[in-house]
């Protein structure tokens, strides 16, 4: 005859589940401690990812026109731009809302900020992009060629 | 008599010390990659930033090509490096070449330096040769410097261009 021994009665005693209760939200603080900013970092990496595309879009875009542009219209200092053609046609690069527009067209989201300063031979362009976890600014220059 | 005595089951110490090492050498992989990561994103946002700089000097130097030639002036040398500073010339703005080296954003350093250009002959065709040689009084070599700190490497980036006096 087999005679068993139970060393305990079954089921958790109080401080057994107190103990696991207090292991498990700490365990569960520390991974949201740790996947949070973890998460964040890979959302503000798309984030600023998605604006380095539009900074460059918007760049080279005016770049285009401004490389064959005869002359810019007045005032010298603006948040819009009005290029002038060899054949007096003009282009108009401005902010509406949000969106940095050419001649109506759509050419950068998510820009808060842009200002245009015109020299003699060259135009200096300043813009902000921002999205909720990302933001930069650039200020760069683009010349007309020899016309 | 058999007696067999039933011991009630759990985690040894060891196999709980096993688990905590298992699972933070796991979180520190994580955060470590995370980590990385975000090094390198500031790194190609501040790579892109330069680019932007840079070509932002280069086409200065097209618009000094274009509007003052003089401007571009031999004194900015490899020892005495300018940078573009834009000034109001009556109701427009101009660039204006200063001596010494210019900081962008307390990060980035940059630099024009303005050659003269030596040709094989003088008269046409000839080719572009290291100097000396015959000086072409029409042509500069205008080399646009960036440098900046990436991943705890020093980085520099370059741009020559010529530029050509227009009759």
């Amino acid at each position: 005859m087999k005679k068993f021994y139970h060393s305990h009665s079954s089921g958790f005693t109080l401080v057994e589940v107190l103990i696991s209760l207090a292991l498990g939200a700490f365990v569960s603080i520390m991974t949201l401690m740790i996947l949070t900013p973890g998460l964040r970092h890979v959302r503000e990496m798309r984030e600023s990812e998605r604006l380095h595309a539009n900074a460059v879009e918007l760049v080279e875009t005016v770049s285009y026109y401004v490389k064959q542009s005869k002359d810019f219209k007045d005032p010298v200092s603006s948040s819009k731009l009005e290029i002038l053609f060899a054949d007096g046609t003009i282009a108009t690069v401005e902010k509406i809302g949000g969106n940095v527009t050419l001649d109506g067209q759509n050419i950068a989201t998510s820009t808060t900020n842009l200002a245009f300063r015109q020299f003699e031979k060259s135009v200096q362009m300043s813009f902000t992009m921002k999205s909720m976890t990302s933001e930069f600014s650039a200020t760069t220059t683009i010349a007309r060629r020899n016309n | 008599m058999k007696k067999t005595i039933i011991r009630k089951k759990g985690f040894g110490l060891i196999e709980v010390l096993v688990g905590i090492a298992i699972s933070s050498t796991l979180c520190f992989i994580f955060l470590d990659s995370m980590w990385q990561a975000g090094r390198i994103n500031r790194a190609s946002k501040a790579e892109w930033q330069s680019s932007m700089y840079l070509r932002e000097l280069a086409e200065i130097a097209r618009d000094l090509e274009n509007s003052d030639w003089n401007e571009l002036s031999l004194s900015c040398t490899e020892t005495l490096p300018c940078h573009p500073v834009p000034v109001v010339s009556g109701s427009a703005f101009v660039w204006t070449l200063a001596s010494g080296e210019e900081i962008l954003d307390e990060k980035f350093t940059r630099s024009l330096v303005v050659e003269e250009v030596c040709r094989s002959s003088v008269s046409f065709p000839n080719t572009i040769v290291p100097c000396p040689g015959t000086i072409d009084p029409d042509t500069k070599r205008a080399t646009a410097k960036i440098r900046w700190e990436s991943l705890e490497v020093a980085r520099e980036e370059t741009i020559t261009l010529y530029s050509y006096k227009l009759q």
